[in-house]
Formats: C-alpha cells, sequence, structure tokens
C-alpha cells in the first residue's frame, strides 16, 4: 500500500535525515498566509507542522490549514489536540482530515485553556494523547472506530505522530510515557524544544537501553531563539523548557543577537544528528519564521531530498 | 469568626438603633470598616470577586495572575500579558518580540 | 465531603434586596465542617445582612435557622412554620441542600448563599482540596490511590503530561497528581501497572451520561 504512504513517512523509512517546520494558523479566516509560508519553506523543510489552537488560543483549524499547505505543493503534519473536542468529534475529524488528503497527524494532549483567550471555555479531555494514538491506529489497522464498530470501508490510514518532552518531570517517566505511546501506535516523536543537550543525551540514552529508537522515528525539536530577552523569558515563563545559562550569556554578550542565534540552533542541529536514534530535527521557529530556510542551509542539511513518484515540491 | 465577634457586631448593631433612633445617619464608609474586622467579610476580598465575575479575564503569562479582559493585550504569536508586565518588558512580546498590538474588549 | 465557598456578600445582598423577611438556613453538615454555611456563618450573614440593608433605609427581617442536614426531607419537616413567614429563605447548604428545601418549599423563592465546590477535605486549617471526581466509576486502584480525573487539570489517565515540572502543574498552583502518583507507584513497587495503557474512560458512568440514580430495592417501602 505504498501509494498511501505519506511522504514524510516515506522519507523516514529510506533513511533521510528529515527535517520539519512548523506554521502557526492566523487568528483570521484566510489561509493566504499559510500557502505563503508553505511556499517559503519549500525546499528547506519536508513537511510542516500545522498547529491546532495552540496555547489554548483560537486560530484557523489545524485541519484546513494542512489543506492550505497541500495546496501550496507541501507536505502537512495535522497537530490534533484532546482538549475541544471529545471522541466524536476527533474521529469525525480525522475523517474529514484525511478525505482532504492529509496524512500525517500528530497527536497532543493540548494546552490547557486557562491560559489561552478563552480561559473561561470547558475543557474536553473525554481522551486523552495516548488513548488518541490508539484510537487513531485502531481506525487504520482494525478499522474500527473507538466504540468497536468497523469502518466498512475507506479508512483513515494515518502516519502517526506524538510528542516527548525529555525536559518535563520525573524524567525517568518521560521515557516510560514515550514507550507507552509507542506501544499504543505512535510511528514517530517530535520533541520538545531541546536547549540542554546534555539532559536530552541522557534521555536518548535511556531510550536506546529499552529500544526505543528502533520502534519509532524520534525528530528532535530546536528552535532559534532570537535574543537573550526571549531567551530569559522562556527560561523563568515557559513551563516544560530547561533553558541553559550559558546559552542565555552567550546571545548576551553577542555583537549580533540574532546571527548568534542562528549559529546556536545550527551547532545544535549538527550536534543532535549524531546523537544515535535522532531521525531527523523538527525547528519551530515560534515568532521568527522567516529564519528557517537560512538555518537548514547552514547546518548542511541542503538539498532536501527527493521522494520518487511524489510531488517534488515541499512544504 | 469568633462567637464573641458575632455578638459585638450584634452590640454595635444595636448601640447605633439606640443612638440614633430618630434618623440614623448611617454611614457607608464607617459599617464597611466594620464589617472588615472580621475574617470572612474583607470587603477588598469581595470586590475582586466581584469584578472577575463582572467581566471576562485572561491569565497573564508573566505574574499568573488572573487579569480583567481589558486591562490585558495578546500577541498573534498567542503570549498573552497583563498591561503592567508588558509595560515592565519594554512594551514588546517576550517571545517574538513585536509590539504585542492585540487588544481585548470587554463584553 | 462536600466543599463549598461563601458568594460574595454583595451578591447575597443583591439577591434578596426586593425582601424584608428572609429565613437564613444553615446546615450541619459539610458547608459546617469548611466553615461556610453553618451556624456561625448564618449569625454572620443575618448580621451583615441588617446592617447592610438599614444603612439604606430598607431594613430587613432576618430569621436564623440551622438544620441537621438539609437534604432529608425530615429535617426541612422542622422549619415549615418559620417558612410560612419569611418573603424567601436563603439556603446556606451546598447545591443539594438548596434544592432539597425548594422542593420542600415549592411556594417560597430560595437562593443559595454559597458555591459548591467540589468534593473535598481539609488538608490543613483553613485549606480545603478537591478529591473526587465523581466519575462513577473509581479507579483508583489502579493509581495507588491518587485520583488523576479529579487531580489533574487535564484529567489525563495516561500521564503526565509535558507541564508538569519540579513536581507542579503548569496550569495551576497545584502538585502534578500524575508526578505523586508515579512516586507512589515506583514506592510499592507497582510500575509495571502503568505501563499498561489505561483505556478510553467510560464517562457515561459521570455526569456526562445525565442525572444520576442510586437505588436499594430493599430498604424502599412500598405501597
Amino acid at each position: 500500500m505504498s501509494e498511501n504512504k505519506s511522504r514524510l513517512q516515506t522519507l523516514f523509512e529510506q533513511g533521510e535525515f528529515v527535517v520539519t517546520g512548523e506554521i502557526g494558523p492566523p487568528k483570521s479566516a484566510s489561509g493566504a498566509g499559510i500557502r505563503e509560508h508553505a511556499k517559503h519553506l519549500s525546499g528547506y523543510c519536508d513537511a510542516t507542522n500545522l498547529t491546532d489552537n495552540q496555547t489554548a488560543i483560537v486560530r484557523l483549524s489545524s485541519i484546513a490549514s494542512g489543506v492550505h499547505v497541500l495546496q501550496a505543493g507541501g507536505e502537512p503534519i495535522v497537530q490534533m489536540t484532546c482538549r475541544d473536542r471529545n471522541r466524536i468529534a476527533i474521529q469525525s475529524d480525522l475523517l474529514g482530515a484525511y478525505s482532504l488528503g492529509i496524512k500525517n497527524l500528530l497527536c497532543l494532549s493540548g494546552d490547557h485553556q486557562s491560559f489561552g483567550n478563552h480561559p473561561t471555555s470547558a475543557n474536553v479531555f473525554d481522551v486523552d494523547s495516548l488513548q488518541l494514538i490508539r484510537m487513531v491506529k485502531r481506525m487504520r489497522d482494525e478499522k474500527v472506530f473507538a466504540c468497536g464498530e468497523e469502518i466498512k470501508k475507506d479508512e483513515p490510514r494515518f502516519f502517526i505522530g506524538a510528542v516527548a518532552n525529555p525536559f518535563a518531570d520525573p524524567f525517568e517517566v518521560r521515557v516510560y510515557r514515550m514507550e507507552k505511546k509507542i506501544n499504543a501506535g505512535a510511528q514517530f516523536f517530535q520533541t520538545q524544544i531541546i536547549f540542554d543537550l546534555e539532559r536530552f543525551d541522557r534521555f536518548m540514552e535511556l531510550a536506546r537501553e529499552r529500544g526505543l529508537h528502533e520502534r519509532s522515528y524520534i525528530m528532535a525539536g530546536v528552535m532559534p531563539v532570537k535574543s537573550a530577552k526571549v531567551a530569559g523569558y522562556m527560561k523563568k515563563f515557559v513551563s516544560g523548557m530547561a533553558v541553559p545559562d550559558d546559552m542565555i550569556e552567550r546571545l548576551k554578550k553577542a555583537e549580533d543577537q540574532q546571527a548568534e542565534a542562528v549559529e546556536i540552533c545550527v551547532e545544535q542541529i549538527k550536534y543532535l544528528k549524531n546523537v544515535k536514534g535522532v531521525k531527523g530535527v523538527h525547528i519551530m521557529a515560534v515568532g521568527w519564521e522567516e529564519i528557517v530556510p537560512t538555518i537548514v542551509e547552514k547546518a548542511g542539511l541542503l538539498p532536501r531530498p527527493q521522494v520518487p513518484g511524489l510531488a517534488q515540491v515541499a512544504g | 469568626m469568633q462567637s464573641q465577634e458575632i455578638q459585638k457586631l450584634r452590640v454595635d448593631e444595636k448601640e447605633q438603633v439606640q443612638h440614633q433612633p430618630e434618623k440614623p445617619p448611617l454611614h457607608l464608609v464607617e459599617i464597611r470598616e466594620e464589617i472588615t474586622v472580621s475574617e470572612k467579610i474583607d470587603i477588598k476580598y469581595i470586590k475582586k470577586r466581584a469584578e472577575i465575575t463582572a467581566v471576562s479575564y485572561l491569565w497573564c503569562r508573566i505574574c499568573k495572575q488572573k487579569t480583567p479582559f481589558n486591562e490585558a493585550r495578546g500577541c498573534d504569536c498567542g503570549v498573552i500579558m497583563c498591561n503592567n508586565c508588558w509595560g515592565e518588558w519594554d512594551s514588546t512580546c517576550p517571545m517574538c518580540e513585536s509590539g504585542m498590538t492585540t487588544a481585548f474588549v470587554p463584553k | 465531603m462536600i466543599v463549598a465557598e461563601q458568594k460574595p456578600f454583595e451578591e447575597i445582598a443583591k439577591m434578596v434586596e426586593i425582601f424584608d423577611k428572609v429565613l437564613i438556613l444553615g446546615c450541619n453538615e459539610c458547608v459546617t465542617v469548611c466553615l461556610s454555611g453553618g451556624e456561625k456563618e448564618v449569625g454572620v450573614l443575618a448580621t451583615s445582612l441588617r446592617l447592610y440593608r438599614k444603612q439604606g433605609d430598607r431594613p430587613i427581617t432576618t430569621v436564623e435557622e440551622t438544620l441537621v442536614r438539609q437534604c432529608e426531607w425530615e429535617y426541612l419537616d422542622e422549619i415549615e412554620k418559620l417558612v410560612e413567614d419569611v418573603d424567601c429563605i436563603i439556603s446556606m447548604a451546598c447545591g443539594v441542600g438548596v434544592q432539597f428545601v425548594a422542593e420542600r418549599f415549592p411556594d417560597k423563592w430560595v437562593i443559595p448563599a454559597l458555591d459548591t465546590k467540589c468534593a473535598g477535605g481539609a488538608v490543613e486549617h483553613g485549606l480545603w482540596e478537591e478529591r473526587c471526581g465523581m466519575c462513577g466509576e473509581c479507579i483508583l486502584h489502579k493509581t495507588g490511590g491518587v485520583c488523576p480525573v479529579a487531580r489533574c487539570s487535564k484529567r489525563i489517565l495516561n500521564g503526565p503530561c509535558g507541564g508538569s515540572q519540579n513536581g507542579k502543574c503548569e496550569v495551576k498552583d497545584v502538585d502534578c497528581i500524575w508526578d505523586q502518583i508515579y512516586k507512589r507507584m515506583m514506592a510499592l513497587g507497582r510500575m509495571d501497572q502503568l505501563m499498561e495503557i489505561e483505556l478510553e474512560k467510560d464517562w457515561s458512568k459521570a455526569r456526562d451520561g445525565g442525572p444520576r440514580k442510586m437505588s436499594r430495592e430493599e430498604v424502599m417501602i412500598g405501597e
């Protein structure tokens, strides 16, 4: 069924070091920006994530955004959270997404709504991210809905992704949870943004001990941090994020902080590329998307590979 | 609250009635102060609660405090801050360094 | 027990502004223990209301009474006489008590003085915390006696999520309950149990399935 495989999955299977980017959909009803973004990343990223109302702020839907990326010739990875939909809505949306040509799905719990722009809304969490992964896998492999009812034809066949945060606590549990996600059906992982390479090394060591790198494609998450100020903010106010002091110091001392930021990010990617079991890098340039091509180029990740028989334009 | 305090409140109430039997010029502020003495009915606390239930609020990413809707601002990248913290952050978004122009309008 | 907190006084005053004689009804159970609707609180509310109304030149008469329980018909029968004489009843019980009062006295206007918060207990003097999510199907045997349904901000059944840091939840100033569950299971040597995927919960047994009932036929008194 190789014609059903996504471009992303094919690249992993070919043993390529995969590069993915991220597009935050707009707080408006126009997809023009997304298409523009997708074109901008074309040739630099093999696929792009479309976030699902990230930080619980209402934005253009991730599935619709994914379709805009497809229209621009790109390869979307649609994010699906458990915060806003119950199992009925999730499955319905998955059928819809697949019918529109979306093949990569990233399953997450989702940020709690408290810190978003609708803090008084109800939180759904009918299923959690693990149950979501299992649900998507069963729809594909067992051709059943969550309730057990048969999907008579045209089941959604997603390439299933999940997230792992090596920097949240308790540390050891992070690897166990990753394993649980693999057991549930996760095929690829994108990690939280990595600044603390040492801790990530320890995480990967534990993951390798349990053979997780052979059971899934692990992509390391990176982020170019524009300035020492932004780094300081992330260290102090964004939870689940380990920002080392020497990185902040390095940015502070730099004459051109943005150039230094690119340099740091490139160094990180080069390092991560050599960590055993890391199969790709996911670049999250929040608020600084235009820098992604430069980073990919400087990290020596060009040219991006082509997949025979698939659209030659990357997204 | 201790029962003596309840007693005290009741005594105060009686006194007020006794002292001004004709037309009691009861001053709002004075009485509020009476009530503030107790642990249970803190006027300041009541005011805070009343504001929050009256208008929508947001959580500031920096001070992690509930902020009335119209005293907060947002950024396209997703950061939400109260005006105070935004000011302390040189009036820029701490994440993407834009000006944070999105305003919230109360219902 | 049920944990409830008194509404802001101004809100209560506003709800009774058109009434001149009210019955303030306390409850001797949970809300007495959590210091929000017992005899003392009834006294304070009555006094405050009278003072407040006097200053607004529209005095109010208050009748104070505290029942053993508001959620049982037999105790409500005791106040039948008192109720006849008042314009409205301010119930200082949880939402259950308020509704029993309203149902027992259908021709009286009933006002809730409390916001019912959760099923919990006092963890220290003056601090009450939620413990049970009343999901209708207890899973505490699977999570080391610590409830993720009630105590995880995202009620995640296969936690912890990525927002757990230093044992704290990123959402609120509360402990990450999955951090505690793991620590407890590890200490009890039950980690393998947590590696099993907890499947989708049957929320129909919770409030999602509609209002719930519990019956015991053997104690019902037939016609």
